[in-house]
């Protein structure tokens, strides 16, 4: 089924197996989840400031009456400054999630608002300038099941990858894993976060159920074959990183094989000199 | 007839899609259907269909006056009036423009209750009717995870305790039943009969509007009603039972 992103602001809803929905935008490409059971639902990431978060709000509210929970799949703004608009709702993360946001929401927050101000976004800058950040009230740390009635979904991190704290979410009768930004369908994998060395492995934890639709934070939901082939793209990528820092080949050289653009190879190759 | 029956020939086992008529149906059906889709078709589940597909949910009462207000007001619904009163009603005509994410309470003595009895058995419930036909079985296919599938033909109430023949739930049934992917399995003799009679349906409005109850609404001026009825798979909903609220998924 083909989605329709429109540039308003506003998402779509696409129905990927009975009560397993992910919602699409135009701003960064973004992809949110909503998991239905019989008594509660789960949302899977908030969006990128309060405006955004309340749009997604009220779109839930148009599927369902449920009670709601929701589940953070790491701190990057685009995918939790939006949680205001969800609260009191039960918020879940990794138990790293918190100390990455403590330390970095500022910062995100003035280096997004001056990308938004700078391309003319003023409204969305506005919006981003005055979110009020909501930090998560429930933290995972061994993986934890939650019964959203006839139906259960599993939350565990798979190890370090596109940071250090990914939360991937398994909806277990349905065959469907919000995986966050450990994979993206259309764009490179961003790396400013990342344990470039330990991606593949963390990465391999979720792979592996050839029935599996696998939903990036970023861009259309992917088969086994499209996620297990960014695998092998991280597996080389974390190879020549590897090699760079045993002094095996040079920078350049990593940088004209590997499986990304330049800058994508930079920035990994600086996530592994500094640790 | 003798009057011990096995319960083979209860519940039509060994097929995987079964039919049966009103509330006893419902209840034979439940005892082995994790599914269940509640097809009456004028109006219930057209109405929860027009409600569903504007983005509203609907909170079925199957009691009527003070006590469906109590549980309207208990759950925050907007409680749904007598037809011709009231801005939002069974009527389904008056749900088509209802505001997305309202809250519904919908009082209706014989759709309701059945809906209310499938979810108090355990069951996945649908609403369904001509217009989510297709949708409505493909949803409940894909809910039915290779158990069967019982859909129950709500029927009219006449007087307090007996129920007559509605051609339209059969007609709606059939409809859900012939749209069921096949690998749900075999239909039971009462299911394929069902599926049939919709088949071979030439003039589906037309039928709608000659048959007892659709006669009875347009007498009443609520033609507009079986219009929206007779409109085979125009709708995307898929009204699911979700803690005793319908909505579109």
């Amino acid at each position: 089924m083909a989605v329709t992103v429109d540039s308003e602001g506003t998402g779509h809803w696409r129905e990927l197996r009975p009560g397993v929905l992910v919602r699409r935008y135009a701003e960064l490409d973004l992809t949110v989840g909503l998991v239905l059971g019989d008594e509660q639902a789960l949302v899977i990431d908030t969006r990128g400031d309060r405006r955004q978060g309340a749009e997604l709000a009220e779109a839930v509210r148009g599927l369902t009456r449920l009670p709601a929970q929701v589940v953070l799949t790491h701190a990057h703004f685009d995918h939790c400054f939006g949680t205001t608009a969800f609260t009191p709702a039960p918020v879940w993360s990794h138990v790293d999630f918190t100390a990455h946001l403590t330390a970095t929401a500022e910062l995100q927050r003035e280096a997004w608002t001056r990308h938004y101000r700078a391309v003319g976004e003023t409204e969305t800058a506005a919006a981003l300038a005055e979110t009020v950040i909501e930090f998560p009230d429930r933290s995972v740390d061994e993986p934890v099941v939650l019964d959203l009635g006839g139906r259960t979904v599993r939350l565990f991190h798979p190890g370090p990858g596109h940071t250090d704290h990914d939360l991937v979410i398994r909806v277990e009768d349905a065959a469907v894993s919000f995986v966050g930004d450990l994979l993206e369908n259309g764009a490179c994998p961003d790396f400013e976060d990342a344990h470039p060395l330990r991606w593949p492995d963390s990465l391999g934890q979720v792979l592996g159920h050839s029935d599996e639709l696998f939903v990036p934070g970023h861009g259309d939901p992917m088969s086994p074959e499209q996620a297990a082939r960014q695998h092998t793209e991280l597996r080389s990528l974390a190879e020549l990183c590897a090699g760079v820092s045993r002094g095996e080949i040079g920078e350049r050289e990593a940088v004209a094989q590997g499986p990304y653009p330049e800058e994508t190879v930079r920035a990994a190759l600086s996530r592994v000199g500094g640790g | 007839m003798r009057q011990e029956r096995s319960n083979t020939s209860l519940v039509q086992s060994g097929h995987a899609v079964r039919f049966d008529w009103g509330i006893d149906g419902l209840r034979r059906l439940g005892q082995e259907c994790a599914v269940l889709v509640v097809v009456d078709v004028l109006s219930f589940a057209t109405a929860v269909d027009m409600a569903t597909g504007a983005g509203a949910h609907v909170l079925p009462l199957p009691q009527e006056d003070d006590r469906a207000r109590q549980a309207a007001e208990a759950a925050g619904a907007v409680l749904a009036g007598p037809r011709g009163e009231s801005d939002h009603s069974l009527s389904p005509s008056t749900l088509s423009d209802v505001a997305e994410g309202t809250l519904i309470g919908l009082p209706s003595p014989n759709g309701a209750r059945l809906c209310s009895v499938a979810a108090e058995l355990g069951a996945i419930v649908f609403a369904g009717c001509l217009r989510n036909a297709s949708t409505v079985a493909g949803a409940a296919g894909a809910a039915a995870r290779n158990g069967p599938v019982g859909v129950v033909a709500a029927g009219e109430r006449r007087g307090e305790h007996t129920l007559r023949f509605a051609v339209e739930d059969v007609l709606g049934a059939g409809a859900v039943i012939s749209a069921l992917p096949p690998e749900v399995g075999s239909r039971s003799v009462e299911a394929e009969t069902a599926a049939r009679s919709y088949r071979n349906v030439s003039d589906l409005r037309g039928e709608l509007r000659d048959c007892e109850s659709g006669r009875e609404l347009v007498e009443w001026g609520y033609g507009q009603d079986v219009e929206l009825a007779c409109l085979a798979d125009v709708s995307a909903a898929a009204p699911r039972l979700r803690a005793g609220v319908f909505s579109r998924r």
